[in-house]
């Protein structure tokens, strides 16, 4: 029974490759297309990674006493991704998931429902803590072969596995939290998931700072090394058998295989109860009567605004580059002065061979827009709320089409409510950016320029992509969320065209452009190619849209 | 009111609907039944502007669906087989919704909705959001929907499923008003005993292509409906 259930649920893990829409086969380029680009996905975070061990490596591994503190932080960037990776994950498949009715009502016992449930979650973390995970074990092998041991290998291995039950442990925690949350609130189900989550992610944050300031701060001290490590034991521990110490493997897998066993058992107590309850929460209510008719637009921005705040996963896969940005922005202009001092620190250390500091200040100030546009295309091209939504419409998408308006303003209304809600962010976080960092007023006046037209460029962007490979035969909006193309294709251009962009500049166009100039040329082309696509979506999008089932 | 002349429609190989042709005028109940998968669905669907199709014409009252869509939409309201309605809204804001997009003022709305809403005891539920409905519950807010902005014709696929009996006798209510003035009905149904006394008109689909049609005296003659359908889908 075990082996029919694992088999379901790694169907539904994969249907993306395989099935589309009405449940058919996917044609094999479309199918190659998927693979290519998660591919490509995965090679972004273990390239990622890679770059981020040999950082660690640089520093760590000078000193074989504080090598463990390399493997410590890889555990932790680890844990850290799977976690925002998965924990959503947890929840749905766990206490979301369609078939859960039918399954109960199946003779199945809850265990083994359970135990399926929990191999699709453990998978996707042990997936996640992978991309992370075994570059550092191979920059390890590459940059300190001296410190390879035997059996450092055998609990690299071992703890490869344990590490992903601590991840397990963490996000069934977070994920039971959230279905509880959810349970007992109404109204306000989005709002307190997204704070829970947003609060949990900061202290996370807060505590990886502090803990890499400990581990500074016990190196100048190396008594304390040798005394313990208190609070930074677990990371310790990670680190010190991944260099061969058999005593902190021994304790590290036993521990995250206690962590396992412990929230199988509370699952297995409480799964069924949390099932049976109504885990849509309390019916949200609203008396509020509607007093003045709207425009087609109007009620059609509304709608998705409504749409928008439904759903906390919504909100947290398309906009949380939004809510980075203001902090970057706030960051930049709180720092002013030390951002300054930076500079000119860099400039003093970088003269040389006749270039004075003046001149290699003047330089790094320069481009420091682009560095700007940097930014706003990572942070933006990873929240494109038009990207998903077409395959969101679902079934639901025949009631707009039955509707007595052209399906432009509805394609329309998606555009501008991704502006609507994009701008008010991006905007002062640039012109905070622009300031804090040193910026002249005409180059906060371009970019600011460019990173509207860029917010622009991706909602079309986003939205055509979606258009060309909707979803919607999705049996939870969240699978919509994190499985459609056009999510991962926007994704990949915007992490992607900043990047080739600005090595561009750096490599070609430098010596012979002014990067304010540069700029404006970049965002000529991303406006004529957002004028292109919005001339697709007119004509041939909004056919399309109208007859999509 | 609804011409369709020679509607055909084909998914690769398979014609869903061949060369069908059917005429409402404008006061008529009409019925349309056949198999699961015979074809209503698709001719629905095509009817309401939401499916393309191969060959042949939809006009609903004057106004060509391929010419003019928007101006045959704006005449018509469909509900299709599983009131697929926005689980993020509450009944009145759905309403709201829809009301807005067919430009019908406060007053005339509040009125609309207050009518129906409570023919269909449904008042109360109207403030909660429509992921709490049950599927009763969700059908009778697609009608309310389809009612809002006195269409000139209503098209319904199954309307009746899901319906507690009260709830069925209104909307047959409702349908013949809609008729008395001078508006028009096409739906389908599965069940026979409904389609024999609610309809004027049925027309009978097999494999796609209309095997039978006409008032229910040239359809069925002195048999059932019932028996009829079954004799001619050869189940009999």
């Amino acid at each position: 029974m075990i082996k029919a259930l694992l088999k379901k649920q790694f169907l539904e893990l994969f249907s993306v490759f395989f099935r589309g829409k009405n449940g058919k086969r996917v044609a094999g380029g479309k199918a190659a297309l998927y693979i290519v680009l998660y591919t490509l996905l995965i090679l972004m975070v273990v390239g990622y990674s890679t770059m981020f061990a040999i950082g660690l490596g640089a520093t760590y591994f000078v000193n074989p006493d504080t090598a463990w503190a390399y493997f410590g932080m890889g555990a932790i960037a680890a844990v850290t991704i799977a976690i925002v990776g998965s924990v959503f994950m947890t929840y749905n498949s766990l206490y979301l998931a369609k078939d859960n009715e039918f399954l109960l009502s199946l003779p199945i016992q809850s265990w083994k429902l359970l135990f399926v449930r929990l191999f699709g979650v453990w998978f996707a973390g042990f997936a996640w803590e992978s991309l992370v995970l075994l570059p550092f074990f191979v920059v390890f092998y590459a940059m300190a072969p001296g410190l390879v041991t035997a059996l450092g290998v055998v609990f690299q291995i071992l703890l490869w596995i344990g590490l992903s039950f601590v991840i397990l442990f963490m996000t069934a925690i977070l994920g039971w939290l959230i279905a509880k949350v959810a349970t007992h609130l109404g109204r306000y189900k989005t709002l307190v998931i997204i704070l829970l989550f947003l609060a949990g992610f900061a202290g996370y944050m807060f505590l990886i700072s502090q803990l890499e300031g400990g581990i500074m701060a016990l190196f100048n001290d190396p008594e304390a090394i040798s005394e313990g490590l208190g609070g930074f034991m677990p990371a310790y521990a990670f680190g010190k058998a991944c260099l061969g110490s058999p005593l902190h493997g021994i304790i590290f897998f036993l521990i995250s295989v206690a962590l396992f066993t412990l929230v199988y058992w509370v699952l297995t107590i409480t799964f069924n109860k949390i099932l049976m309850t109504n885990n849509k929460g309390k019916a949200i209510t609203s008396n509020k009567r509607q007093d003045k008719q709207k425009s087609v637009n109007a009620t059609l921005i509304k709608r998705e605004f409504k749409h928008y705040l439904s759903n906390a996963m919504y909100i947290l896969n398309s906009s949380l580059g939004y809510i980075f940005l203001p902090i970057v922005g706030i960051l930049a202009l709180v720092n002013h002065d030390a951002i300054q001092v930076a500079i000119h620190t860099m400039a003093v250390d970088g003269a040389g061979d006749g270039v004075s500091p003046e001149a290699i200040e003047a330089m790094i100030k320069a481009l420091l827009p682009i560095v700007i546009f940097f930014a706003v295309g990572f942070l933006g091209g990873t929240s494109v709320i038009t990207a998903p939504s077409v395959s969101l419409e679902g079934k639901k998408i025949s009631v707009l089409q039955a509707f007595p308006i052209h399906m432009k303003q509805v394609l329309w209304s998606k555009i501008e409510f991704h502006c609507l809600i994009a701008l008010p962010f991006v905007i002062p976080s640039v012109i905070m950016a622009g300031i804090g960092l040193g910026l002249g007023v005409l180059d906060v006046i371009i970019v600011v320029i460019l990173s509207a037209i860029m917010i622009f460029f991706f909602g079309v962007f986003g939205l055509a992509c979606n258009l060309k490979y909707p979803m919607l035969n999705w049996t939870n909006e969240n699978v919509a969320l994190k499985q459609s193309m056009s999510v991962i294709f926007c994704m990949l251009v915007g992490v992607l065209a900043p990047l080739v962009f600005a090595l561009l500049y750096f490599f070609v166009f430098m010596n012979f452009l002014m990067p304010s100039i540069y700029l404006l040329i970049i965002a000529v082309l991303f406006g004529l190619v957002s004028w292109m696509i919005l001339r697709w979506l007119n004509t041939k999008g909004a056919k399309k849209f109208q007859y999509l089932s | 009111m609804l011409n369709i002349e020679n509607l055909t429609k084909t998914y690769g190989e398979k014609k869903a609907v061949d060369n069908l042709s059917i005429h409402i005028a404008p006061g008529e109940i009409y019925g349309f039944i056949g198999h699961n998968g015979a074809g209503k669905t698709t001719t629905l669907k095509a009817c309401a502007g939401i499916l393309q199709f191969n060959k042949g014409t939809i006009t609903i009252d004057g106004v060509s669906m391929k010419d003019d869509p928007i101006g045959c939409k704006k005449k018509m309201a469909y509900i299709p087989d599983n009131p697929e309605l926005y689980d993020y809204m509450t009944g009145l804001q759905y309403l709201d919704f829809v009301a807005d997009i067919y430009g019908v003022s406060i007053e005339e709305r509040k009125a609309k909705i207050h009518k129906y809403a409570s023919a269909f005891e449904l008042e109360k539920d109207l403030p909660a959001v429509i992921s709490s409905y049950s599927h009763g519950m969700k059908q009778k807010l697609a009608i309310i929907s389809a009612w809002i902005h006195s269409p000139k014709l209503i098209m319904m696929d199954e309307p009746f499923v899901g319906l507690d009996p009260k709830a069925a006798k209104l909307l047959k209510d409702m349908m013949r008003e809609i008729c008395d003035e001078g508006g028009a009905i096409f739906f389908s149904t599965h069940v026979l005993e409904v389609a024999e006394k609610l309809c004027d008109k049925v027309a009978i689909i097999k494999k796609g292509q209309l095997i039978r049609s006409g008032t229910m005296e040239e359809v069925k003659g002195d048999d059932s409906l019932e028996d009829v359908f079954l004799e001619l889908e050869g189940d009999k």
